[in-house]
Parts: C-alpha cells; sequence; structure tokens
C-alpha cells in the first residue's frame, strides 16, 4: 500500500501504536488504523479481553494472528470495557475491509479524560505513518 | 548479535530459553534441539478443538503453549530449532513483522541448499521442495522483542502426528497421515541421515553470514531463572485451555495452500477432502472446487 492511499480520518484521535480512538463523553470506541491493519497483514484470528475488565494505557487488551505472526494490542486509554464488537470476534477480516466503521474493536468507559490530550490529531498521524513507512523504504 | 548454541536440551527448554530472553529483552539466536517428543500450540490454538489429550497422555506426551503464531506440531529429537529474538527497536525490524521471514528463513534454506536439497520460500513462513515443506516457521511480538522461531526437519513420525490431531472420522485420520507424508519432506527422505551436530554448526555459519559475527555465550542463570518459571506458565492447565480459533467442520493445515478438511455434503452429511489451492480433492470422487473454505 502507498502512502498516499491510507486513509487517515479527522473525527478520531491516534495513538502511536497505531489504534484510533474516538470519545463520546464518558467513554470511547477503540480500532486500528488502516495502516494499521495493513500492517499487521490479513487478520485470521483476534481475541479481546472480556467486557468488564480494566485495563491501565498500555496494558494489553487482546491478541491479534496474521500469516503465522502474533501479537498483542495494546489500550491507548486507561478504562474498562463496556463491549467487544462481536462481528470481528466472529470475522476478523472486518479489521482489514473496514477499519474506522464495522471494524472497530472494543468500546471502553474511560477512567479519565485527561489521557484524550495525549493522543495525535489526523495531520499529526499523518506525520507519523509518513516516517514509519520513509524509514522502511 | 548473542548465539546459544546449548545442544539437546529437555522439551519444555526447547521453547522456554527464547521466550525469557524476549521477556527479558536480549537479543540473541538460538540453536538446539529437544530431548523428547512433545505437542506445541500456538497461541491461538484452541485445545479442546486440536488435541485427543488422552492419546497424549497415554504415550507421555507433554503439552505446551508457545506465544507465537502457527498450528499444533509435534516436536522431537529429530528437528534441530533455530529462534532469533530481536528488539523491537532494532532497525532490520520491519513494521510488518511478515515481511523480515524471508531473511529469517535464509540461513536454513542455505543449509537446505547446501545439501543438495532444492529448496524454496514459499510466503509467509514455509520452506518447500518441490511441493512438500521441509521447514515450520512462526513469529510474535513477545514483550519488547520479536521473534521468528522454525526447525529443519531430519525426520518425521506422520503416524504420531496424526493420532495426536482429534479428527472427527477414521477416514479424516487417514487422509491427514497421507497428507502428511504426501507433503512434508524430511531430509532422511532427501539424502539420508546427516549428524545433528553438521546442521547446527551450518545453521550458526549461516546466521553469522545474516548478522555478522556472532557472540557464542552459554546460557546464563538470569535465562535459567526465567525460563523456568515461564515453563509454570506455558504449561499451566489454565493457559493450555485458553480458549482459541474454532472453526465449525473440521480442518489441518499441513502446509501454505493445503488443508485437511471435512466439508458439508448435504442432508447433515460430511466428507474428507484434501484441499489443494481451494482446489477439493476427495478419495473416491473426481475434484471438486471448494468455494468457501478458511484459510487458517
Amino acid at each position: 500500500m502507498q502512502y498516499a492511499e491510507m486513509k487517515i480520518r479527522e473525527d478520531v484521535k491516534y495513538d502511536r501504536n497505531n489504534f484510533w480512538i474516538r470519545p463520546d463523553g464518558a467513554s470511547a470506541l477503540i480500532g486500528l488504523t488502516e495502516y494499521g491493519q495493513w500492517v499487521i497483514g490479513d487478520i485470521l484470528y483476534l481475541e479481546l479481553d472480556p467486557e468488564g475488565k480494566a485495563e491501565a494505557k498500555g496494558d494489553r487488551f487482546g491478541s491479534i494472528e496474521s500469516g503465522k505472526w502474533v501479537g498483542s494490542l495494546i489500550s491507548p486509554v486507561s478504562g474498562r470495557i463496556l463491549q467487544r464488537n462481536p462481528v470481528v470476534l466472529e470475522n476478523p477480516n472486518k479489521v482489514n475491509s473496514s477499519p474506522y466503521d464495522e471494524g472497530w474493536l472494543i468500546k471502553v468507559e474511560l477512567e479519565t479524560n485527561d489521557e484524550l490530550g495525549t493522543f495525535l490529531d489526523g495531520e499529526e498521524y499523518r506525520s507519523f505513518v509518513k516516517e514509519q513507512m520513509d524509514r522502511e523504504l | 548479535m548473542d548465539l546459544y548454541m546449548p545442544g539437546t536440551v529437555s522439551w519444555w527448554e526447547s521453547q522456554c530459553y527464547y521466550h525469557a530472553l524476549a521477556y527479558l529483552g536480549r537479543e540473541g539466536i538460538i540453536i538446539c534441539r529437544p530431548a523428547e517428543r512433545y505437542v506445541c500450540l500456538g497461541l491461538h490454538d484452541d485445545l479442546e478443538q486440536e488435541i485427543d489429550r488422552n492419546f497424549c497422555h497415554e504415550h507421555g506426551l507433554p503439552l505446551l503453549r508457545r506465544e507465537t503464531g502457527g498450528g499444533v506440531v509435534l516436536l522431537d529429537s529429530n528437528q534441530i530449532f533455530y529462534q532469533v529474538v530481536l528488539s523491537r527497536e532494532n532497525p532490520i525490524v520491519p513494521a510488518r513483522r511478515t515481511d523480515l521471514f524471508g531473511r529469517m528463513l535464509m540461513p536454513a534454506l542455505r543449509v537446505y541448499n547446501s545439501l543438495g536439497i532444492e529448496a524454496r520460500l514459499v510466503p509467509p513462513a514455509d520452506i518447500k521442495a518441490g511441493s512438500r515443506k521441509c521447514s515450520g516457521n512462526a513469529a510474535g511480538d513477545i514483550g519488547q522483542c520479536v521473534v521468528y522461531i522454525g526447525n529443519l526437519l531430519l525426520d518425521f513420525d506422520h503416524e504420531i502426528m496424526s493420532s495426536v490431531l482429534k479428527v472427527p472420522t477414521p477416514s479424516f485420520r487417514a487422509m491427514l497421515k497421507k497428507a502428511l507424508r504426501d507433503h512434508i519432506l524430511t531430509i532422511a527422505d532427501s539424502i539420508g541421515t546427516v549428524k545433528s551436530q553438521y546442521l547446527e554448526s551450518s545453521l550458526a555459519r549461516e546466521f553469522s553470514a545474516l548478522f555478522g559475527d556472532l557472540n557464542r555465550r552459554e546460557i546464563d542463570a538470569e535465562l535459567k531463572d526465567t525460563a523456568l518459571s515461564l515453563r509454570d506458565r506455558l504449561t499451566s492447565e489454565e493457559w493450555l485451555c485458553m480458549p482459541g480459533h474454532r472453526s465449525g467442520l473440521r480442518s489441518v493445515k499441513i502446509a501454505e495452500g493445503i488443508h485437511v478438511k471435512e466439508i458439508e455434503t448435504g442432508k447433515m452429511q460430511t466428507a474428507t477432502v484434501l484441499v489443494r489451492e481451494r482446489v477439493g480433492e476427495a478419495a473416491d470422487t473426481n475434484p471438486v472446487e471448494v468455494t468457501e473454505y478458511a484459510v487458517r
């Protein structure tokens, strides 16, 4: 995938582990960015921690597998998992095909709004992705 | 880059040292082989679906779940393991981890080639000679590191492997055994007996060509202690029984593009087929196009 083709939305916040965060009052939806899913490749399976579990920012909240590689999903925020997306648990490939919409991962009750100020906006994340992609050329 | 060549180690050590290196954040390459036969699950394998625990118990086969991808494997002293642990910050580690398989498998590929076996890389992570797989590989992010693991197959027991896996019918098991025999190639099949020490030193030489001079080290106390504590976790009942990837109908991956699958034939009936590049071959019918099947 070329940098120019990478979809980066302006209505969400981003972290440097390639998650998007869409705050909505005291909760937030979290998913992988288009670049994040591309980096992982075709997703064969994903596991998400159970609803009700509290996660601190930086904690592992699940794992993901593609092409014989597995890795951890690292929580961008502190909070409690309110909902796991049943669509991606049933069909993990939705994360590849619709990362910002149908392919969201979890809904979290935020422990604090203070962490939201640490995230990147669309423009900053675009620069971050370009830097990552240039590094590997 | 550190190189550890402990030779023959216990079954659990053959998995726990690379996990230990990764959790300690220490880069290194381990070349070893297990003294005993055991069964190793991938991180997302579902033990209940995959494994015949009675058979494993009766045959004294211990179980361990590793923290990398790939499926269930039967491991024993006829396999030489190579395990590469790299820091996530190492500039050679790409964001797309699977892109590094090609380089990490090059040493094993060259060893096969040096033996006169015309092996080649089949993405993402198989080494094949002709249509037969001769090395299984996997990777995973563990701690602050990324690990790439694989093996050279001196020999392989298809009979035991086909019995370790839980299958729905005797015909499925028969096809599984045949598929393993037809699609896995060992060094013994190709050129006969080769000493494991020769293969281990050949691998070390090839990894040195890839990484530059390697710093030979012994397994130290920190590594051993960490590996011991990891053994308890990676073999605990809770960890082994963690739910994993389940499929409605049984499917066993033999190699990239080759699966033994149970398929619906209508009226609550199923048949076993060997699926090769999406074409199903039943034992007693003409080839059938398999329009939908899981890639795993």
